[in-house]
């Protein structure tokens, strides 16, 4: 393992020093020319921010991050978050959302953000949100979810952070562990970011030399994916010597049966990887390589205080990810595995226990 | 010249500075372990834990998960890591039960799969002071870790080997000077009045001491003079015979004023070639400091050419400075010689870049010959043959003692004062060798002698025609010349500093091939002329000398370099002299014809030549096979001409009479 890989996985571990406070933010360069925290400092005219969330739960880290973020800076604000089941019920309490007149709307997850803003090459007023600037967080990629037309200058008052490690630093981690010779990306086919994702981990693999085993979810009769297909994937994975199952930001494998990969992959001896944190709390996968979501919605947070300050409009400001990552390891799954991790990655890694 | 009060003096003397030197050096050792260490032990020890304590933590923390504390993975890693941040630690390791489990640092603190067996003073390997901490965990675990007891026992080594170095220069400074001070003014003039009084008791009464010293030496010089003129006296002297000892007495005089002036002129000999052994140590590194690239030509090659100049200039400058010096007289070409060598040093030492450095280098060497030729004339021309050879080992044991003393104390002088200012000190020796030749060499009066005819093309001729001369000179005197420069003035300099030796380490290890050349030869010329036999010597001297190169090229370690530089040493002193008794012996048809100087003057100047190509073949051996391919590639060389010599030796059949006078150690 590189050194700058070590260095960045040290710097992962101190991840949660991020939620320590602007202070930790202020290195990733954003808050650069920003005044100093200002309890007067409020929304336009002194009156408190007026800010809607779009979330899917009320309790995701995102949100806590971000109000916390906001109340730490000082800043007056009045935070009305709304619980979105479906994407598709955006469309419909879009009236109700411009009547509330707000200074900023924060979205949570691809899927929610996509409903409110549209895409950029597709932007209709009647249908989408475009008179507000817009703040999302944990979006896997805005680019080719083309809700942006570029990190570095979004175009329009949409920008946010993302939440996924670089993929070469995610395959860096996986081969710190053990180095693995075939790994299997378990993937909803239907989820474009996915499509994605596991081409380029495939690209990044073939140059280190490892081999990437195409684990699709299969579909059904009806053309969609099937969940409960992915025992028996694994199961045939597994046999074809796959030592490592992946799972990226995929709602259908990730955040909906994470369990299901758990199990499976135990129960054929294989080792997990996951790129978002929350699968790996609350499933018995082995390892993943994550933004706290905190540390994500405080970045949207801090993005969110320069657009109501005035410092910079949204449309000026980069869409970004952590450099920091948590490396999670689950210590039972480990033991069961009897996957002993290195050393070096136990120093660094953030214990997960079993409930 | 008899030595024997010298001797016993000089033993004396050294044995007084050995005894000196052992009880400084026990007054060292027991300050050392009893005011130092106890006191740098504990300190050593705490930080061991310190370190220690830093990886038990993560171990613990591991174990603390559950994991078990033998089936820990990547414990090696994080050992390592460890190392790398504190390196004055020699070592850690995690002991599980009695086996290492996962290991770190100095290969010899383990032995196999536990750690190596502890000394009276309880350091693992003799070497390192070993902390072991408690790691938790059901089974028993420890975590050791090793700080060097050596580090303070290696600063008190380097001071046993400097004084062991000082005492072998200390005692070679000894005898230079003594023979300096007690042959010139006593052991010769105390010769002298033996001489006079077998004369007299002989009843010729007509010789005198001439000695006219104001020291002790000079009244009883006085005194036996007076007696010898009142003896005479009274046997009626007549005005005549006073005129005949007035004649006399200076000529006796001379003859005691020439072996003063020989014993002079080898501690000039001795100052002059001491610049230049100053050098010794780091010539070559200093060229490679210096070298700028030169469009065709590799590195290495570029890097041997200033050593390559000088030898060939050497080489060449000798036999024109000594018809010079025949012409113009000794003392001008001495002078001139010993001023050129000391701008030639000097310019070295300010030298900027490899030109500079090559055109100083190049007066260097024409200063040196002229120096060498023109005091062996002079030794030549003011010695009868009988006393001769005598005489002229007398002032080439300069030269050698030089060769010891010079790299020891220039690797000293190198790593205080820098390369530069070495050269500057050099210099300043070589104007100093200029100052005593100034005094003591005589203004030049045109002898009449007659002239040693010039090297000619013809006579080359005429010897190379003589298999047994080519055998000699060809095969086992060039091959000794290109060994010598090629490894121990050219790679091997370069390899130790390569590997981060000091110079003064450098020093003491060249100096121990003069050593074994100083103690070697005289007991090998003693062997070869009793048994009369020369081509065992020169066949068991080229094949150690190849295999000192082999072991050289094989030599990781410093004891290892050692023992090649001490086995070229043996293997050079052995083919020394019986090179020359052999030379003699072969060439007896060639002595009489061209005279007994050319011939030698010939087998020397081929000789040099092997210096000359040394550093060419050794530079490109270097660019294709590194340093290892490199010494291997001369001992094969090497090989091959001691194979070519006896081939030739057999081939010309047995030993041809010889009764013609032989050896001449120049």
């Amino acid at each position: 393992m590189t050194s700058v890989t070590r260095r960045s996985l040290l710097l992962g571990s101190a991840g949660a020093l991020l939620a320590s406070g602007p202070a930790a933010a202020a290195a990733t360069g954003s808050l650069a020319g920003a005044p100093t925290p200002n309890p007067a400092t409020a929304g336009r005219g002194n009156r408190p921010a007026n800010i809607i969330v779009l979330t899917p739960r009320k309790d995701v880290g995102d949100v806590l991050g971000f109000r916390d973020l906001l109340e730490s800076m000082g800043m007056q604000a009045k935070i009305d978050v709304r619980e979105v089941q479906q994407a598709s019920a955006v469309a419909g309490m879009l009236p109700d959302i411009r009547a509330a007149r707000p200074d900023l709307v924060l979205t949570v997850f691809t899927p929610l953000t996509l409903a409110t803003v549209g895409r950029y090459d597709d932007p209709d007023p009647s249908k989408f949100l475009t008179d507000v600037p817009v703040v999302f967080t944990s979006v896997t990629d805005p680019v080719a979810s083309r809700i942006v037309r570029s990190l570095e200058q979004p175009g329009r008052a949409v920008t946010g952070t993302r939440h996924i490690a670089p993929v070469a630093v995610q395959l860096k981690t996986m081969l710190a562990y053990r180095r693995w010779k075939k790994i299997a990306a378990v993937y909803n086919p239907a989820e474009e970011n996915m499509v994605v994702a596991v081409r380029d981990l495939k690209e990044e693999a073939a140059r280190q030399g490892v081999e990437i085993i195409d684990a699709a979810v299969p579909r059904d009769g009806a053309g969609k994916p099937n969940p409960d297909a992915i025992p028996d994937l694994i199961r045939d994975v597994a046999r074809a010597g796959a030592e490592l199952v992946y799972i990226g930001p995929d709602t259908l494998v990730a955040s909906n049966n994470s369990q299901a990969v758990a199990d499976a992959a135990l129960a054929n001896n294989v080792a997990t990887f996951c790129s978002t944190e929350l699968p790996i709390r609350r499933s018995g996968l082995l390892m993943g390589l994550v933004s706290p979501a905190v540390n994500v919605g405080r970045f949207a947070g801090l993005k969110a205080y320069d657009i109501l300050n005035g410092a910079k409009p949204a449309a000026a400001i980069p869409v970004e990810t952590l450099n920091r990552f948590s490396l999670l390891l689950r210590i039972n799954t480990a033991k069961r595995l009897d996957l002993y991790p290195p050393m070096r990655l136990l120093n660094i890694a953030e214990i997960v226990k079993d409930a | 010249m008899e030595l024997t009060f010298i001797k016993r003096l000089n033993w004396l003397l050294t044995g007084l500075v050995s005894v000196l030197m052992l009880i400084s050096l026990v007054v060292q050792t027991s300050h050392f372990n009893t005011l130092f260490r106890p006191q740098a032990e504990p300190e050593l020890a705490r930080k061991a834990e310190v370190v220690g304590s830093y990886i038990v933590a993560q171990i613990d923390r591991a174990v603390s998960l559950g994991f078990e504390v033998d089936k820990l993975n990547g414990v090696d890693e994080i050992l390592a890591d460890a190392l790398a941040v504190n390196p004055d630690v020699n070592y850690i390791a995690l002991m599980v039960g009695d086996r290492i489990a996962a290991f770190a640092g100095a290969p010899d603190a383990r032995a196999g799969d536990v750690l190596a067996a502890r000394d009276a003073d309880g350091a693992v390997a003799g070497r390192y002071i070993d902390a072991a901490l408690t790691v938790g965990g059901g089974v028993p675990a420890l975590l050791h870790v090793g700080v060097p007891a050596g580090s303070v026992e290696a600063a008190l080594n380097d001071i046993v080997f400097d004084l062991g170095s000082v005492l072998i220069v200390a005692i070679l400074l000894n005898i230079e000077i003594l023979l300096l001070v007690v042959g010139s003014s006593v052991t010769a003039p105390l010769q002298r009045v033996g001489d006079v009084l077998k004369e007299g008791a002989e009843g010729r009464l007509t010789l005198r001491t001439g000695l006219r010293g104001r020291d002790e030496v000079g009244h009883l010089g006085r005194a036996i003079d007076r007696a010898l003129d009142v003896m005479r006296g009274t046997g009626g002297a007549a005005p005549q015979q006073q005129g005949a000892k007035a004649a006399e007495a200076p000529a006796a005089g001379d003859r005691i004023v020439t072996m003063q002036r020989i014993s002079e002129l080898r501690f000039a000999i001795f100052v002059f070639a001491l610049a230049e052994e100053l050098t010794r140590t780091f010539l070559s590194v200093y060229i490679k400091d210096l070298f700028e690239p030169v469009p065709g030509l590799s590195k290495e090659l570029v890097i041997g050419a200033p050593i390559a100049l000088f030898m060939l200039l050497w080489a060449v400058a000798q036999p024109i400075a000594g018809n010079v010096s025949e012409r113009r007289g000794r003392r001008t070409v001495f002078l001139a010689g010993a001023v050129f060598s000391a701008l030639g040093l000097l310019g070295s030492g300010l030298a900027t870049d490899l030109i500079q450095l090559i055109v100083a280098r190049c007066l260097t060497a024409v200063g040196y010959a002229s120096v060498f030729i023109a005091a062996q004339g002079f030794v030549i021309d003011a010695t009868d043959p009988r006393r001769r050879a005598g005489a002229i080992a007398l002032y080439a044991g300069g030269i050698l003692t030089a060769g010891v003393c010079g790299p020891a104390i220039g690797g000293v002088v190198a790593d205080q004062i820098g390369f530069r200012m070495t050269f500057i000190v050099s210099s300043a020796l070589a104007l100093a060798a200029a100052l005593m030749a100034w005094h003591l060499l005589p203004r030049h009066v045109d002898s009449g002698k007659a002239k040693t005819r010039g090297l000619r093309l013809r006579d080359v001729g005429v010897c190379l025609t003589n298999p047994r001369f080519v055998a000699v000179t060809l095969f086992s005197a060039v091959p000794a010349k290109f060994g010598l420069t090629a490894l121990l003035f050219f790679l091997l300099p370069l390899a130790l500093d390569d590997s981060g030796v000091s110079q003064s380490w450098i020093g003491r290890v060249l100096l121990l091939y003069w050593l074994m050349m100083i103690v070697a030869s005289p007991l090998v010329a003693h062997l070869s002329d009793r048994s009369g036999r020369r081509t065992p010597f020169l066949a068991i001297g080229g094949v150690i000398a190849a295999g000192a190169a082999y072991v050289l090229a094989n030599s990781g370690t410093l004891p290892m370099t050692i023992t090649g530089v001490a086995l070229l040493g043996l293997a050079h002193a052995l083919v020394n002299t019986p090179q020359m008794a052999l030379l003699a012996e072969s060439c007896v048809r060639e002595r009489s014809t061209l005279g007994e100087t050319t011939v030698i003057g010939m087998f020397r100047l081929i000789e040099r030549m092997g210096s000359v190509v040394a550093p060419f073949l050794a530079g490109l051996f270097l660019a294709y096979y590194g340093y290892h391919g490199a010494m291997k590639g001369i001992g094969i060389v090497l090989a091959a001409c001691v194979a070519a010599q006896l081939l030739l030796l057999a081939a010309t059949g047995g030993r041809p009479s010889a009764d013609l006078p032989q050896k001449d150690p120049a």
